[in-house]
């Protein structure tokens, strides 16, 4: 009984470290798909990614014209809370375009982005659990915050 | 023995990813449900509109958020907050960005009269209600827009009443909801009740506008939809449109609107029990229901259907024209570029233009509208600024394919919400 239950926390515990290992480190090279498949490995949600959507239509004009030209490739899936979680590969150079748009006075704060490695996902709440950053910004620059666990 | 450790591993491992799991859901994130905050009730409004799988709001207000901000506040009516907010809200949030302080939630700062509201009643105990995700301390306060409160004009500041009339801090969690009473003040006509939460575990905050009007309601939640409308007659059917009417429904405060459906597409609204679809197909069969809605946006359950067959007008109305072209190609994909004119007499409303899209082919990227292939046909649906087609007006928009096809050929015909249009 003993050994049993010895087996049962060392499992426990071995599991939750494996997966609680949230590296951002999905497979870029699927693009959309991979952060798809990192997404759903990390939550077991995310398992059908939407593609039928307009980005601006989504994000609207605003956030569109800043964010869209660093947009390699997007998507959306489903995971609690979010029922469209937009998935976005992105291109170098989306940091200084929101400083630009930041100084001309086109957004405010700072991008409403959960950032990893070369993507990034629409949301906030639970990303603190998958290893991701927020980028605090001024016109000047931008700061890359990890997201914590409160 | 083998199998029993197997099954062991397999209840350990269960043990920590549940454990896991229940570590990811412990985060904040809200809005006032009841009264209902902006987001929520146009995400509602959007909801209903949208046929459960997309959002497409009818209140003029909600409609005009979206244009400005896009549907993605919606999908996230309960993150309207800021990070690193830490109590610093008059010093942080500027006046006229009261209801929606960041970028993304902008658009519900719009200094209008129409947005959803909910009948209040002053001086009155009732109980507020505010979505939450999982527990979290902190302090929630609610102030009242002072008398004279002008929705015309962006929301200052210096608009509230100095001091909240509620302040509660950690209040019950159940449901998923935060609920608590509060006395409302003594106030009449429209106004808007702002939520402020500060979590006290971090500095994360989230704002809440809900548009109330004091007086002429119960003083509790208006949950109760209105009675389901009655079957629609037809009447005046041309080519092109229709004239609905039906036994109305009641509400214990009041209808406030009625939303004509074919299909899960809204394709009118109307005060009155009455109302003329336009931008029909001559020659082509229809069903429409009616779903009433009162002004806390409880929705009724939807009419019997009416079917009703369009003359035919000779082609006076629903007459169209599709332009399509593929500015580039590249080995094994394309991008192509459609415009659909409306060359008839009668708007078009919620317009739908379909084409075969051949096997070898794959939608990768759409813009300015939605595309759906399914069953070799590709269905090409107006987003929210372009989703009805006046005459005389066009719609353009363009999709990036993949294709097995060395060399793909350009569709030949397309339909326009069931009528044929021209190809050019």
């Amino acid at each position: 009984m003993r050994a049993l239950l010895a087996l049962l926390v060392v499992g426990s515990v071995a599991f939750a470290l494996l997966v609680g290992r949230a590296e951002p480190t999905p497979d870029l090279s699927r693009g959309v798909d991979g952060i798809a498949a990192w997404l759903h490995r990390l939550t077991d949600e995310c398992a059908t990614v939407r593609r039928d959507e307009d980005f601006a239509e989504f994000a609207g004009p605003v956030r569109a014209k800043v964010y869209a030209p660093y947009i390699a490739e997007w998507g959306t899936c489903t995971k609690e809370p979010y029922e469209r979680l937009g998935l976005l590969v992105l291109r170098p150079g989306l940091e200084q375009a929101w400083r630009t748009a930041l100084a001309k006075g086109e957004v405010r704060g700072d991008p409403d982005l959960a950032f990893g490695d070369g993507f990034a996902l629409t949301g906030s709440e639970g990303m603190e659990y998958l290893g991701l950053n927020r980028l605090e910004c001024t016109p000047t620059a931008c700061s890359l915050i990890p997201i914590k666990h409160h | 023995m083998r199998k029993r450790l197997a099954a062991l591993v397999l209840v350990a491992a269960t043990t920590g990813a549940v454990l896991v799991h229940t570590g990811g859901t412990a985060v904040a994130h809200g809005s006032m449900v009841w009264p209902g905050s902006r987001t929520y009730l146009c995400y509602e409004d959007g909801r209903a509109g949208g046929g459960g799988g997309d959002l497409n709001p009818t209140n003029p207000a909600c409609v005009a958020a979206v244009a400005q901000g896009g549907k993605q506040p919606l999908w996230d009516w309960f993150g309207n907050l800021i990070s690193n907010a830490a109590g610093r809200h008059r010093e942080i949030v500027p006046d006229g960005s009261l209801c929606g302080p960041t970028t993304k939630f902008a658009a519900y700062n719009l200094a209008r009269a129409d947005w959803p509201a909910t009948q209040v009643q002053a001086n009155s105990t009732v109980t507020f209600r505010y979505n939450a995700w999982a527990p979290h301390p902190g302090t929630w306060e609610q102030y009242v827009t002072k008398d004279g409160y002008d929705p015309t004009k962006p929301l200052k500041w210096s608009d509230l009443e100095s001091v909240p009339f509620d302040k509660v801090t950690n209040p019950p969690l159940a449901n998923g909801e935060y609920a608590w009473q509060a006395r409302l003040p003594n106030k009449t006509g429209r106004h808007i009740i702002y939520s402020l939460w500060q979590r006290s575990d971090s500095p994360e905050a989230f704002y809440s506008c809900s548009d109330v009007v004091f007086g002429g309601g119960t003083g509790t939640p208006d949950t109760r939809p209105p009675s389901t409308p009655g079957t629609p007659v037809a009447s005046a059917v041309t080519s092109s449109s229709v004239r609905l009417e039906w036994p109305a429904s009641t509400d214990d405060q009041g209808v406030t609107s009625y939303r004509v459906y074919r299909g899960d597409q809204v394709v009118a609204t109307s005060a009155t029990n009455s109302v003329t679809v336009s931008g029909l197909s001559p020659n082509t069969d229809y069903s429409f229901t009616v779903v009433a809605t009162d002004a806390a946006g409880n929705a009724s359950t939807a009419s019997p259907g009416v079917a009703v067959r369009t003359t035919d007008g000779g082609g006076a109305g629903g007459s169209c024209t599709v332009t399509y072209a593929r500015p580039s190609t590249w080995s094994g994909g394309f991008t192509a570029n459609v415009t659909v004119s409306n060359s008839g007499t009668e708007a078009i409303r919620a317009w739908q233009l379909v084409w075969d899209f051949p096997a070898g082919q794959q939608l990768t990227q759409a813009w300015s509208s939605t595309i759906t292939v399914a069953d070799g046909k590709a269905t090409a649906k107006g987003v929210s600024y372009n989703a009805d087609l006046a005459p005389g007006g066009t719609a353009s928009f363009g999709f990036n394919a993949t294709t097995t096809s060395a060399a793909p050929a350009n569709p030949t015909s397309f339909s326009l919400n069931g009528s044929a249009c021209a190809v050019r």
